[in-house]
């Protein structure tokens, strides 16, 4: 909960503070000094009642033995020009008065009984009670009364001094902490206008300026610093932003490429269907010839494959994306996957017009996912040969630094140096859907592959020259992890 | 107020003074006391006292009637630090072994003599007589209304070797 004190501005604050402190601490030392003042007076009355007592008694002894009321008056009046003794009296040993002084201004008068001997305090008077001895023997009493008024009237000026200066002081306070207020609030409300300055510009680039004292220098610093944070994660939103729109955009354009590519087979399969569909209504699917039938089926299985291998693309990016693509890994020798999938797509060579060259050395065996390997070499293959122009196509392999090495070169179009990054990204290629068909998936994938396998893949390329793409595996993995083999498969 | 409560004190004290002067102690009394308080503010040379158990003699005219009084308000008095030895002595008598020597109740003549033979003596002679202290005495009595005034003889004191306080002589109405 707040209290108005908290409420308070800083200047009302540092004013009470001050004050409080010069007040506290004058107030202090002034009743302390009033206190020892009044303490010593009154020492220094008891001191002079005590001597003078002791004159008293020297002097009264005989007047007293001898019953000599004159004599006493005398004495007494001769010490009752002390200006702070107002009665002084002298009983006999039976306690009757004998001899007496009393200040005619002095309201006081002795009492009937002298009381016991002793020091006491009766409102503003000192009553001091003394023995008379003669030989050891108690002959009287005296009884001496101090007035304290003048010592009260001295302690009432010293307060009113006091307060006098207690006043002074305050105002004092009262001024100094205006000064005060100045030299520690005003960088405070400079800041404050800076900040206001931040929120209603949304400008974070504005800096407080410098003040002086070691709180505010770190203060100023750390607001500064706080607006270049700001600033900062402002700019990484903003960035953030761009690629979140940007992914949105890439993804969007593939879905409409991946319709567009799931369809594309899609409408001569029907087509085939149809006829095949409409032989049977007819009952001519016997008299069809053979050869027409068999090219029929041909291009259906091929078109079906094509759907299939879309599919698997896509499971494969889904795979990977969730972070579940798993490696069956056996020993391998590179050279031989490279050489089964070149055999495969020999039927295929005669559609891009490429010779596709091998140049394989032996390469010790790795321990590698032959399936993936395969995908690898196909996805380059095909790429090659897709964007090969008709030109020759060569594949490599060969070992260096520790590690198993395919390159794959074409001779054709070659890939824009800005593009070179982007190529291997999801959804990405560098030439436009139109002229070519897929995904746009297939280096995505291969460069994942590739990583799982703790290898790396990169493009050498200058368009019009054609592509050189190169894949290092490491080796040493493998035989490192051969003994484990049956357990890591599981 | 104030000079109200000063006059009922003033008339207290002078009630309690005529008290104390009159109604309580008879002249012999008085006198009685006056005799143990000289003694009181009198110093004696040394050598009057033989050893410290030595009492303090009072010497007074065994046929006077203050002898009897005397001996009933000395018993078991002390004075100089020392035990009141009361004697009753006539003229015939060594007064000289006396501290203090009173005199009234003597005859004339046998005063004189009395004071003549302590001449020079440290004895402190107490009398009534007008003519005591003319006569050689140290301190000399007189009635003054219900008081009883003394004066001293100073010249006699010292050929004694008394040594008398000066707050006594302040006392004495008169010393000579």
């Amino acid at each position: 909960m707040r209290t108005s004190f908290g409420r308070a501005t800083i200047r009302t604050r540092l004013t009470l503070v001050m004050m409080s402190v010069v007040l506290l601490v004058l107030g202090f030392t002034g009743t302390l000094l009033i206190l020892v003042d009044a303490s010593s007076e009154r020492e220094r009355l008891l001191r002079e009642v005590k001597s003078l007592s002791e004159v008293i008694e020297t002097g009264s002894t005989a007047a007293l033995a001898f019953r000599d009321s004159r004599a006493l008056d005398e004495l007494l009046a001769s010490i009752g020009t002390i200006r702070s003794l107002a009665a002084a009296c002298i009983y006999d040993e039976t306690g009757m008065i004998v001899g007496s002084y009393l200040r005619t201004e002095s309201p006081i008068s002795c009492p009937p009984e002298p009381g016991s001997a002793g020091l006491e305090s009766v409102g503003r008077n000192l009553w001091f009670r003394r023995v008379i001895l003669l030989e050891r023997r108690k002959i009287g009493t005296l009884v001496m009364v101090s007035d304290l008024t003048e010592t009260y009237a001295k302690v009432r000026a010293d307060i009113g001094v006091i307060l006098v200066v207690l006043g002074l002081a305050a105002v004092l306070a009262f001024v100094l902490s205006g000064f005060a207020q100045r030299i520690i609030s005003s960088p405070i409300l400079r800041l404050a206008s800076t900040a206001r300055t931040v929120t209603h510009n949304r400008d974070t680039s504005i800096r407080a300026s410098p003040e002086s004292g070691a709180e505010m220098i770190d203060l100023i610093d750390s607001f500064n610093a706080m607006l270049a944070k700001i600033g900062e994660h402002d700019r990484e939103r903003e960035r953030l932003l761009q690629e979140a729109r940007d992914a949105i955009r890439v993804r969007d354009d593939f879905m409409s490429i991946a319709s567009h590519e799931l369809r594309t087979p899609i409408t001569p399969l029907k087509s085939q269907v149809q006829l095949i569909q409409r032989l049977v209504e007819k009952r001519q699917l016997a008299s069809y010839p053979p050869e027409r039938l068999e090219s029929l089926l041909g291009v259906t299985d091929r078109q079906l494959s094509r759907l299939s291998s879309l599919v698997d693309d896509l499971l494969d990016v889904t795979r990977i994306t969730a972070g579940r693509l798993e490696l069956q890994r056996r020993a391998v020798r590179l050279g031989a996957v490279v050489r089964d999938v070149a055999e495969r797509f020999l039927p295929q060579m005669g559609q891009f017009g490429s010779q596709v060259a091998l140049e394989l050395e032996d390469v010790e065996e790795g321990l590698w996912d032959r399936l993936r390997l395969e995908q690898v070499v196909t996805n380059l293959l095909t790429n090659a040969l897709k964007y090969g122009e008709g030109k020759p196509v060569t594949l490599r392999t060969s070992t260096g630094l520790g590690s198993a090495v395919l390159t794959v070169q074409d001779r054709g179009l070659g890939v824009d140096p800005k593009d070179q990054a982007k190529i291997f990204e999801r959804f990405e290629r560098a030439v436009s859907s139109g002229h070519f068909g897929g995904l746009g998936l297939g280096l995505y994938i291969t460069r994942q592959i590739v990583q799982a396998h703790e290898g790396e893949i990169g493009i050498e390329s200058e368009p019009g020259k054609g592509s050189r793409f190169t894949v290092r595996l490491p080796l040493r993995r493998g035989r490192e992890e051969r003994e484990d083999l049956p357990r890591a498969i599981p | 107020m104030v000079r109200g409560i000063q006059r009922v004190s003033w008339m207290i004290l002078l009630v309690a003074r005529l008290t104390w002067a009159e109604t309580q102690y008879s002249a012999e009394d008085v006198k009685c006391a006056y005799t143990l308080n000289f003694a009181k503010f009198i110093d004696w040379p040394p050598d009057v006292f033989g050893s410290p158990r030595d009492g303090f003699h009072i010497c007074v005219p065994a046929q006077g009637a203050i002898a009897d009084r005397m001996e009933a308000l000395y018993s078991g008095q002390r004075v100089q630090n020392r035990a009141i030895e009361l004697l009753k002595l006539s003229e015939r008598d060594s007064w000289s072994r006396c501290q203090v020597a009173y005199l009234n109740g003597l005859a004339h003549g046998a005063r004189e003599r009395v004071l003549s033979a302590l001449r020079g003596k440290p004895v402190l002679t107490i009398g009534e007589s007008h003519e005591f202290n003319r006569e050689g005495g140290v301190i000399q009595l007189r009635h003054a209304g219900v008081h009883i005034r003394f004066s001293v003889n100073l010249n006699a004191a010292e050929k004694a070797r008394l040594r008398i306080s000066s707050k006594l002589l302040k006392l004495a109405e008169e010393v000579r």
